[in-house]
């Protein structure tokens, strides 16, 4: 099960979290920021989560995953426990960055802070209550453009829509990926 | 009024540079006057802004009502901007949480999939007990809605119902399990997601679907639900060992063609975990698979992408139990992540090497370990850079990162990955009784140099304001943190241990208390707590010490104040038997030169007793004053004993060759297995509850005042009955040399039980299978070996007893340098031993305890599995055992049924026995109808016990076989019963037990 999804940027600021406390946040924060570009895309568990162990022991009674992925100014975090594949969701977050670029064309960080009701409406196709229960693209796509026709529809005009403005640079599926899915 | 949007706001946060915080608040307060507006399109608006104010810690959960107007808005934008909201900030308590029932009941039957979508989704993050029972039905139907997407969005959130409320479960698995069969991939992918969930927490439960989730494996659907599915069939196949067999052939067709890393991964650790590998691990093909998983995850760790190497390190850490040959055949791979630039590669790997470890590999593995503490060798690695937020970099495509990178900084190993590297060289080193070290004077240099590694201590939040009680709980925690504390308990481990290198380890000891600043890391002040224990050792081992005298002062130097105060009455202890060692020999005559040395370091002790018997740690200050009269004493002995001159010749008090040792020689100290004394049985007739004597109170009332004990005026008097006391050898020391203190309690033993239990823990090996002239034998090569020690005093005589006439009678030993002969230093060094003799725990009849503390274990962590969730806030508690059909059966009554169990079984024994007596009675006494008429009741009951118990556990007993009709009433009622509680099944037991012996008694009268 997967337990939260956040992202935030470079410094720490919040782009999507739902309802985690604050001092998490900061303290996967610490973490994330201090990891050389080398380095494996699993954290260490932070203070707060750790719990009395120093650190992630997995015979802990339910080991808890905590997986990022960097993509320029944005880290994405995935929260989960053992019952879920890390290596799945690693791709996940793929898939998530994925399905962004598409619906943004040329997603950046602004694109996020002025829709973030979009990169809701995004992450709650692909997770229902910590189930992946969709993990194919051009749905997740499908979906998320056909709930925003109905807000569209329903006010005559997209709020904030491609303020961030990335338009006139490249196509995203051309150019060249940090990581390959698996 | 001019309305800012959520845009203006972002830009206005970002215009204000510096002074957020303002602006923020101002934003906030306009919020809240927005919120209450009439219009809900400014309301709406407000909700947003506030839920991106939310997003940076400023708390909305007072707009809670206002978010509900807008998410009952009939506008799709203004709705979602209200689930956005609810999601955001309701919680279980958020007391509008009711009032939204009926809204998401009716946004659940919105003809619009996506308005549908967005109520599921809302409810999965806010739903509450009385939501989920009010709109579980709601959500069943959904799951045969025509739209895919709402029928696999459905199924997660029931799953999120079950855990607020479990009994849910069982009105809607029938249900639910219909999806597995569902058209669409992605809901049934999402059903086995659920399934999974569900049978972790009672995988029983789920056995029955085992066929069907075998064909979807086999079948192959998306990787995601593949992965799934052996997830699943790994919780299962404990359960169903018959799985294994079934399973194995799919999923190593799966490791041998899937494209997918992820899968392949999976697969292996599905093997591992459901303990597939470990099942048929004595087979040929076990073995032959085990290899490819191996193989295979060796590949992982060469692949080159560090995630791969991280999680084939877990898979093997896993597999490292089962299969630790297979595992060390990559040794050579595995030691390289250990130095891998990435610490969390690293922490991995070094949880791996501790499974991985054998008598070859150790003392390179260990010195690997130990190269990497050495604080002069430091890894470089690349440090992402950190951009700074402005527009340009936001603008920056999240798909297209920079590929410029931080220049080059040293790593710097945390100071708990430290912590944890030595914690893993002592583990490893003592792992299995130190099964793996063979040599034991490297593992003592090893924990020398550990020592200077020892990383500083860090103590982080706590500042109470009690300065005292900070100290306290600043030293309770310096105990835990610091690696010299479990350093120093290896140490003591050996030097008691390993009796070939005690001298050794009484040396590393010896080191570390006088050479105190040499053997420290220079800075942070690690690795202090070693003190303890070496303090300990070089106490008890004093004979051993190479310069006694110079620990001996260093153990006395004021600096020792400062110490811990744990440590410092080790060393009281110590102080007084290095003390006893330096003083008691018989052999240096007691010249005047002598008694001035003693009486100085008589003097001297006291000195330093001094200020402690003052101290405020209770410990520390009842030692202090215990020994302060001890050696106000050894002084007056001292000062009464006129020293040796050419015409006289005087022998040192006895009180310090005699009273002062006694205290501590005796039996030598050997482990003991920590649970040993619970097993000790308490001798008959003990009462540790009574007072030994009832009239303590009265006694210390008059010893206060009781002039003779409290005056020092009668001298004489005073120093005859000290005479008496400490010159007379008490009855206490003159235990048999040959047997243990702790013989007092074992012949107690001895006596309550038939069996043979040893006199003596110690010689018990010996006694038991060696010879008497054997043992004879070897105790002479043992006094060979050490003939030319000085400091080794011979028992005279073996293990005769020991009385004041026989002390007189010791012959001065004389040493003769000529028949001391050249070859001596080889008998000294014996040969190489293949083994070195580690002395292992003791403990009453060769029981260590040890299953014992499993159980203790295990009981800890159903203890521990109660208390979760937390933080995640995930609590899946209610459904841990909870079963799918089972009536009233309650969780959690797991261990009480097994008792309650066995006490029914043993009671049915019994009277299976009594019946068996009646019946022959039966026979016995055909002619009296009257009474056998009474008998048959109690077969009849008895056949209704049976039933019962065959019900419950198959057994297949013939019946008494009488009474047809009878028996079939008996039937009903045993079906009835069958479902209580098995405490009442208990108690009916019983009840017919009395039955049975009423009837009993009555065929006695009638005989």
């Amino acid at each position: 099960m997967i337990n939260a999804v956040l992202v935030f940027n470079n410094n720490g600021q919040p782009r999507l979290d739902i309802a985690l406390q604050q001092r998490l946040l900061q303290q996967i924060f610490n973490l994330v920021a201090n990891r050389p570009a080398t380095a494996c895309n699993f954290l260490p568990l932070p203070p707060l989560l750790a719990g009395s162990n120093s650190w992630n022991t997995s015979d802990a009674d339910e080991p808890i995953t905590l997986l990022y992925r960097h993509y320029a100014t944005l880290y994405f975090i995935v929260i989960s426990d053992s019952l879920e594949s890390p290596l799945g969701l690693l791709d996940l977050i793929q898939v998530f960055v994925q399905a962004l670029d598409q619906l943004f064309e040329n997603v950046c960080e602004l694109d996020l802070i002025f829709n973030f009701e979009t990169l809701h409406a995004t992450i709650e196709e692909m997770i229902v209550g910590g189930c992946v229960v969709e993990t194919d693209l051009n749905k997740i796509v499908a979906c998320v453009r056909e709930s925003e026709k109905v807000v569209k529809k329903g006010h005559g005009m997209r709020p904030g829509g491609g303020t961030g403005a990335g338009a006139g640079r490249g196509g995203f599926m051309g150019g060249d990926l940090v990581w390959t899915g698996r | 009024m001019f309305e800012k949007g959520l845009y203006e706001l972002i830009r206005g946060i970002r215009a204000n540079k510096g002074n957020e915080r303002n602006y923020v608040l101002e934003s906030l307060k306009e919020c809240r006057q927005e919120a209450k507006s009439q219009d809900l399109n400014i309301k709406a608006t407000a909700i947003l802004k506030l839920i991106y104010l939310d997003m940076f810690g400023h708390d909305m959960s007072w707009a809670s009502f206002h978010a509900l107007e807008v998410m009952s808005s009939s506008q799709f934008r203004q709705k979602r901007v209200g689930y956005l909201a609810a999601v955001q900030s309701f919680r279980l308590d958020t007391d509008v949480l009711m009032l939204t029932t009926n809204l998401i009941k009716k946004d659940l039957y919105s003809p619009s999939v996506p308005e549908m979508s967005l109520a599921i989704n809302g409810l999965s993050h806010i739903v509450s007990p009385s939501l989920a029972q009010d709109l579980a039905p709601d959500l069943v139907s959904k799951l045969t809605h025509s739209s895919p997407i709402v029928r696999k969005k459905a199924i997660p959130v029931l799953y999120k119902c079950f855990l607020q409320s479990p009994e849910l479960l069982r009105t809607c698995w029938p249900r639910l399990r219909e999806c597995l069969n569902d058209e669409d991939s992605s809901v049934v992918s999402a059903t086995v997601n659920i399934v999974c969930e569900l049978a972790r927490r009672n995988p029983k439960n789920y056995l029955p679907l085992a066929p069907q989730l075998f064909k979807l494996l086999t079948d192959g659907g998306n990787n995601w639900m593949t992965i799934k599915l052996i997830k699943l069939f790994a919780t299962l196949t404990p359960l169903e060992p018959r799985l294994v067999k079934k399973l194995v052939p799919p999923i190593t067709n799966l490791i041998q063609t899937t494209p997918a890393m992820s899968l392949l991964y999976e697969c292996i650790s599905g093997l591992i975990q459901g303990g597939l590998l470990a099942g048929i691990q004595d087979t040929e093909e076990g073995e032959e698979l085990a290899s490819v998983c191996v193989t295979k995850l060796r590949g992982f760790l060469v692949e080159g992408d560090s995630n791969l190497k991280y999680v084939g390190l877990i898979a093997l850490a896993k597999l490292v139990n089962t299969h630790a040959h297979l595992v060390c055949q990559h040794h050579d791979v595995v030691l390289n992540c250990i130095d891998d630039d990435d610490i969390s590669i690293r922490y991995r790997a070094l949880e791996l090497v501790v499974g991985m470890v054998n008598p070859d590999t150790l003392s390179t593995i260990v010195g690997k370990l130990m190269r990497q503490l050495k604080p002069a060798n430091r890894d470089y690695v690349e440090l992402e850079p950190t951009g700074s937020e402005d527009e340009d970099d936001m603008q920056e495509e999240v798909m297209h990162p920079k590929k410029a990178r931080g220049a080059m900084i040293p790593l710097e190993l945390p100071e708990d990955y430290k912590h944890i590297v030595i914690c893993k060289v002592l583990e490893m080193c003592s792992r299995d009784m130190y099964a793996n070290v063979t040599d034991f004077e490297w593992y003592l240099d090893v924990l020398c140099q550990l020592v200077r590694f020892a990383p500083a201590v860090q103590v982080e939040g706590t500042a109470p304001e009690d300065a005292e009680e900070a100290e306290e709980e600043l030293e309770e925690l310096i105990k835990k943190r610091d690696v010299g504390e479990a350093i120093g308990k290896e140490l003591q481990n050996v030097a008691i241990r390993v009796k070939s290198v005690r001298p050794e380890a009484v040396r590393c000891a010896e080191m570390f208390i006088v050479g105190r600043d040499g053997v420290f890391p220079a800075a942070g002040g690690g690795g202090k707590r070693v003190l303890g224990d070496s303090g300990w050792i070089v106490g008890e081992y004093a004979s051993l010490l190479t310069n006694p005298t110079l620990t001996f002062d260093s153990l006395i130097a004021p600096s020792s104040n400062t110490l811990p105060s744990d440590i410092l009455s080790i060393y009281l202890q110590s102080i007084t038997k290095i003390y006893a060692s330096l003083t008691s020999s018989f052999s240096i005559p007691w010249t005047s030169e002598r008694k001035t040395y003693v009486t100085l370091l008589t003097d001297r002790v006291l000195r330093f007793l001094a200020p402690l018997t003052i101290s405020p740690n209770l410990e520390v200050q009842e030692r202090a004053v215990e020994f302060q009269e001890l050696f106000r004493l050894c002084t007056e002995a001292i000062l009464a004993q006129p020293p040796s001159n050419t015409t006289e010749i005087y022998d040192p008090p006895l009180i310090l060759t005699q009273a002062v040792p006694s205290l501590f020689l005796g039996q030598e100290l050997n482990p003991v297995a920590p649970r040993a004394q619970r097993k000790v049985p308490l001798p008959p007739g003990l009462d540790l509850d009574e007072p030994i004597n009832p009239n303590l109170p009265s006694l210390i009332v008059a010893a206060d005042y009781n002039p003779s004990l409290t005056t020092d005026d009668d001298e004489d008097k005073e120093d005859a009955k000290f005479r008496e006391y400490y010159y007379t050898k008490p009855a206490t020391t003159s235990i048999p040399k040959n047997q243990p203190a702790s013989h007092g309690i074992d012949s107690a033993a001895a006596r309550s039980s038939t069996a043979q239990t040893p006199l003596s823990y110690q010689n018990v090996a010996e006694d038991s299978y060696l010879d008497a002239d054997i043992i004879a034998r070897r105790k002479k090569e043992r006094q060979e070996r050490h003939k030319d020690d000085p400091f080794y005093i011979f028992a005279p005589g073996g293990g005769e007893e020991i009385t004041d006439a026989d002390l007189e009678a010791i012959p001065v030993m004389e040493l003769n340098l000529e028949d001391v002969p050249h070859a001596v230093p080889q008998e000294v060094r014996k040969p190489v031993r293949e083994r070195v003799v580690v002395v292992m725990d003791e403990g009453i009849d060769g029981d260590d305890g040890l299953d014992e503390e499993e159980e203790e274990k295990g009981k800890d962590k159903k203890g521990k599995g109660k208390k979760k969730g937390g933080l995640l806030g995930v609590d899946a508690s209610g459904l841990v055992g909870y079963s799918l059909e089972g009536g009233e059966e309650k969780k959690n009554d797991y261990e009480e049924e097994k008792e309650a169990r066995k006490e029914v079984e043993r009671l049915r024994k019994e009277m299976e026995a009594a019946a068996e007596k009646v019946r022959e009675r039966e026979e016995m006494e055909k002619a009296a109808a009257k009474k056998t008429k009474k008998v048959k009741k109690t077969v009849e009951g008895e056949g209704k016990k049976k039933k019962k118990e065959k019900k419950k556990e198959g057994e297949t007993e013939g019946e008494a076989g009488e009474k047809k009709k009878k028996k079939k009433k008996v039937k009903k009622e045993g079906e009835v019963e069958g479902d209580g509680a098995e405490k009442k099944k208990k108690k009916k037991v019983k009840k017919e037990k009395t039955v049975e012996e009423d009837t009993q008694a009555a065929t006695t009268v009638a005989e």
